[in-house]
């Protein structure tokens, strides 16, 4: 069925016994005078690093109750739960995002399992963009980083809510419910269905393990390369760069989403960035960065290549970022 | 025999992963990547990758037992030698560079990247620098735009910084010569930047890594630290403006100690600790350069 394509065993060998040097003497041997490698390089190295670091056990843990609903979560159970009228759907949707504390990096793996499981692609997307900003962790962490505001804890879980709602509405609209994973997913599911009668619990458990190591490498080289050009951008572009654009009541939101959407955030720690910008740029934009980059950014994005088709994926950014700036224009004309 | 070749490179580039994870918790280092509030999942990562890898490795011994279905499903595994030598290698290339170069520190370049918070807009219109209201275009700013100017303090339910950091706000009240240290580095900074006017004339002990932006006058350094709230990628800079004669001296990078008697300055709608330099002296890099953001809550 296969070429061989495999790497041959001695080059396997060769990088364990690499990968043992460098444990061992990896910093005891100065590498950086070495080969004079510029500072620079080394703060991406540090900063690409972190990042990888920071999302794997998120992707991990979404990787793993992505398999816990696929062995336990019937589609028959789903269905029964979700209205049958598509915009009625879109609530308990957001009340899934509020309820589960999962953030952006474990989301998508579970979003793309519960929509292989027949929940309707709009109803995904809602939990997909409220699930990391609705969330009791990232109010408490915006409300400890703007202390001396709490409407700011209450309107970025205000306005997300509503940015969710309207993201579904419109993802409905344009896409109904045709099929936007991509074709690897699908496959991957129809295989998975053939499966879920005929194994045994012992069986179960070992091809869970066997699924999530599969995915980790699928998933993991999307993360691996959003995480390196979040690196290179917060490394190489200068933040002053994007303010130089403006901060205005239309240019404000729009860059803050730009700063937003590069930087990659985690949305348990945006809002301590988030709050150096106060008194530079207004709350309304402060609060469309806070919105918009839990839902989507350049690391998520690629990471939603993994499942999703291209098209799919550009729609989706194209949705997102215009209701967020939509939002926040509304919000600033209406409550500042 | 294609598969478990594959399986058997998988698990050998877990193993690095795994022992990446172990040096650094070993060294100390992982917390220049990661902070500590972290740390359970990173446990947690190095177990489960552990034993993926334990799996995998096994597994890649049983020629044709691989995977399970034998259904066709080959989901995993890419058609072409150049393609997955690439994809391989990007997992492998960060646990290597990781592990050459997982020392690293970051300093005042990232500082001025990401931009001193107090200094990004000197530059600009000057009519703005010092009322943050003014950055709202329809001047009807009000409601939220006064954290700045602690407008809202009244409202029980709000945190300030005092009831945040209670035993440090009381000690910084009595005491009039301020120690800053890793633990309360980022508790003294946000507590006075909330009133800077309790602590005008006291006098201040800090150290930090030296910046300076490219806008600054000769005579002002930042004397600083990072401030991480989750991996290194959301570092901020807290910093205390230091200025005086012969600061030049001091190269951008180097640690210092500096003791002074605190001043206040406006900047950017900012009010600002500012100390003019009794004593200062370069120290040895701290073992852990960076200070980390206190959540109570954990997770």
């Amino acid at each position: 069925m296969y070429q061989d394509h495999s790497p041959p065993s001695s080059m396997i060998y060769f990088l364990l016994v690499i990968f043992f040097a460098l444990f061992l003497f990896g910093d005891t041997i100065p590498f950086e005078n070495m080969f004079s490698i510029p500072p620079s390089l080394l703060d991406l190295n540090t900063m690409f690093i972190s990042i990888v670091l920071e999302a794997i056990p998120f992707v991990l843990l979404g990787v793993f109750i992505s398999a816990v609903i696929q062995t336990f979560l019937k589609e028959e159970t789903l269905k029964k739960y979700i209205p049958a009228n598509p915009y009625l759907a879109l609530f308990p949707a957001v009340a899934i995002g509020a309820v589960f504390p999962v953030c952006e990096c474990a989301i998508v793996p579970i979003v793309r399992r519960l929509i292989q499981k027949g929940m309707p692609l709009h109803v995904g997307i809602v939990i997909l963009v409220s699930a990391p900003v609705l969330n009791p962790i990232v109010f408490l962490s915006t409300f400890y980083a703007f202390q001396t505001d709490l409407s700011i804890a209450w309107a970025r879980m205000g306005l997300a809510f509503i940015v969710s709602l309207l993201v579904g509405a419109v993802i409905y609209q344009f896409f109904g419910n045709r099929w936007q994973l991509n074709k690897k997913t699908t496959e991957a599911a129809k295989h998975q269905h053939t499966h879920d009668n005929d194994n045994d619990r012992s069986g179960k458990i070992a091809e869970t393990f066997q699924h999530a190591s599969d995915e980790f490498f699928d998933m993991g080289k999307f993360l691996i390369i959003g995480a390196l050009f979040a690196g290179i951008v917060q490394t190489y572009v200068a933040r002053e760069t994007l303010m130089d654009i403006g901060n205005g009541a239309l240019a404000g939101p729009a860059v803050m989403m730009g700063l937003a959407y590069i930087l990659s955030l985690c949305s348990e720690a945006d809002a301590f960035v988030a709050s150096s910008f106060k008194g530079l740029f207004s709350s309304t934009s402060i609060l469309a960065f806070l919105v918009y980059g839990p839902m989507t950014d350049l690391k998520n994005t690629i990471l939603m290549l993994a499942y999703f088709k291209k098209r799919f994926v550009l729609a989706f950014l194209v949705i997102v970022t215009v209701v967020v700036y939509a939002v926040s224009l509304w919000y600033d004309a209406f409550f500042i | 025999m294609n598969r478990p070749s594959h399986q058997f490179l998988r698990s050998i580039i877990l193993f690095g992963f795994v022992l990446f994870l172990i040096k650094l918790m070993i060294s100390g280092d992982i917390q220049k990547f990661i902070a500590p509030r972290m740390m359970p999942y990173m446990y947690f990562t190095l177990i489960v990758l552990g034993v993926l890898g334990s799996i995998q490795f096994f597994k890649s011994g049983f020629e044709e037992q691989d995977h399970d279905c034998g259904c066709g499903h080959d989901h995993d595994y890419s058609k072409s030698r150049l393609r997955s030598t690439v994809i391989y290698l990007l997992f492998i290339i960060p646990v290597m560079t990781g592990m050459m170069f997982s020392d690293h520190v970051i300093g005042s370049s990232a500082a001025s990247n990401k931009g001193f918070k107090y200094e990004m807009r000197t530059d600009a219109d000057p009519s703005d620098m010092n009322d943050p209201s003014s950055m709202n275009d329809n001047g009807e700013g009000e409601g939220l735009n006064q954290e700045g100017a602690g407008g809202e303090v009244e409202n029980a339910a709000i945190l300030t910084p005092e009831k945040r950091y209670p035993e440090l706000f009381k000690e910084l009240q009595e005491k009039n010569h301020l120690q800053m240290n890793a633990d309360n580095y980022i508790g003294t900074i946000t507590l006075m930047e909330d009133g800077m006017d309790d602590y005008v004339g006291k006098k201040l002990t800090t150290h930090g890594f030296v910046f300076r932006d490219d806008k600054f006058p000769d005579d002002q350094i930042v004397v600083g630290r990072f401030g991480i709230s989750c991996c290194v990628a959301d570092a901020g800079i807290y910093g205390i403006l230091v200025q005086g004669e012969n600061l030049g001296q001091y190269k951008n990078d180097t640690w210092v100690e500096v003791t002074g008697t605190l001043e206040k300055v406006q900047m950017n709608g900012w009010e600002l600790p500012l100390i003019q330099p009794e004593a200062i002296k370069p120290i040895e890099t701290p073992p852990e350069p960076y200070v980390y953001e206190d959540l109570e809550f954990g997770g």
